[in-house]
């Protein structure tokens, strides 16, 4: 998830010249919480 | 504030580690032999070195955009790996770490393995028990300190983080000659975690060709924004543990502790 959103992050930099520096904590937060939930549900 | 934040991070995830390794050195030293085990410390201390000679020059000779890049994208792995933890652990679904428990199970291990020398050494179980866990626990510390030391461009204040963690920790070890099971060790999990994965965001993002808001002054909200999120994920995962899987008849289980990262630790 950390290195698909540095890519995106990447691409909207030089591909659209947008500053998207919200992405990556967006999806940090995201991911924390979908490992959290996987585990959780794993361990009852 | 980046300086402060780069010693006291590498300060508290070295101290983490230190209190495992000095768990392991105890228990090999205690129920073995001293000075094998002082030989495996020194030899794993001596690959560290090495370790930091070769890497942290070899860090400066990459641009330092491809440098925050990678590393950024390492450390906020690394953090949220810490973070899950110290919420799975602090919310209940997963053991506190328990030094005592684990001093325990190695004291036990140690007595019941065979005496032996080997190449030179008189205790080689005391000798590869005591290398391996201060190696393999070093070896986080080193990632740590290098990467924030080579982004910051202060590898200097991180050694001394580093540097002053371990001489804090070896003391009180040394002091009680007794494993650290007093110390609040979730919490300081918890803010290590908050603290790599805010900076591994930050240097990610920059990386990336991300320009911040207001520049470093970002991690100033960086770093609550992650502590909030992870606190209100802890105080969730509280609440749904508690309440326990919902089957008929069976009472709720019980909500440990009052805060939301330190429930229980410490004890």
């Amino acid at each position: 998830v950390v290195a698909v959103a540095l890519a995106g992050t990447a691409l909207l930099v030089h591909a659209a010249g947008l500053n998207p520096w919200w992405l990556l904590p967006v999806c940090v937060i995201a991911a924390l919480g979908w490992s959290l939930r996987r585990a959780t549900a794993r361990n009852g | 504030v980046n300086a402060v934040a780069l010693v006291l991070t590498v300060f508290v995830a070295c101290a983490v580690e230190a209190v495992e390794a000095l768990t392991i050195v105890l228990a090999a030293g205690l129920t073995r032999e001293w000075r094998s085990t002082f030989q495996g410390m020194a030899i794993a201390l001596a690959v560290l070195a090495v370790v930091v000679a070769v890497v942290g020059p070899a860090l400066t000779l990459f641009p330092l955009g491809v440098l925050r890049l990678v590393v950024g994208a390492l450390l906020a792995v690394f953090g949220l790996q810490w973070l899950r933890k110290a919420i799975l652990r602090a919310s209940g679904y997963q053991d506190l770490h328990d030094e005592s428990g684990i001093y325990q199970r190695q004291v036990t291990a140690a007595r019941a393995a065979a005496a032996g020398g080997r190449h030179g050494v008189h205790d080689w179980y005391a000798f590869t028990l005591s290398f391996k866990g201060v190696l393999l626990e070093g070896l986080e510390v080193v990632f740590i300190a290098i990467t924030f030391g080579s982004n910051q461009g202060s590898i200097g204040l991180a050694a001394l983080g580093a540097v002053a963690a371990v001489l804090v920790v070896a003391a009180v070890g040394v002091a009680a000659r007794a494993p650290l099971a007093r110390v609040p060790e979730n919490t300081m999990k918890f803010a290590v975690g908050v603290m790599l994965t805010s900076f591994g965001v930050f240097w990610g993002a920059e990386g990336a060709g991300v320009s911040w808001p207001g520049h470093d002054a970002a991690l100033l909200v960086l770093v609550p924004v992650i502590v909030l999120v992870a606190t209100g994920y802890t105080l969730l995962l509280r609440r749904a543990h508690a309440a326990g899987p919902a089957v008929p008849g069976r009472p709720p289980r019980a909500a440990a502790g009052t805060s939301p990262v330190t429930s229980g630790e410490g004890s």
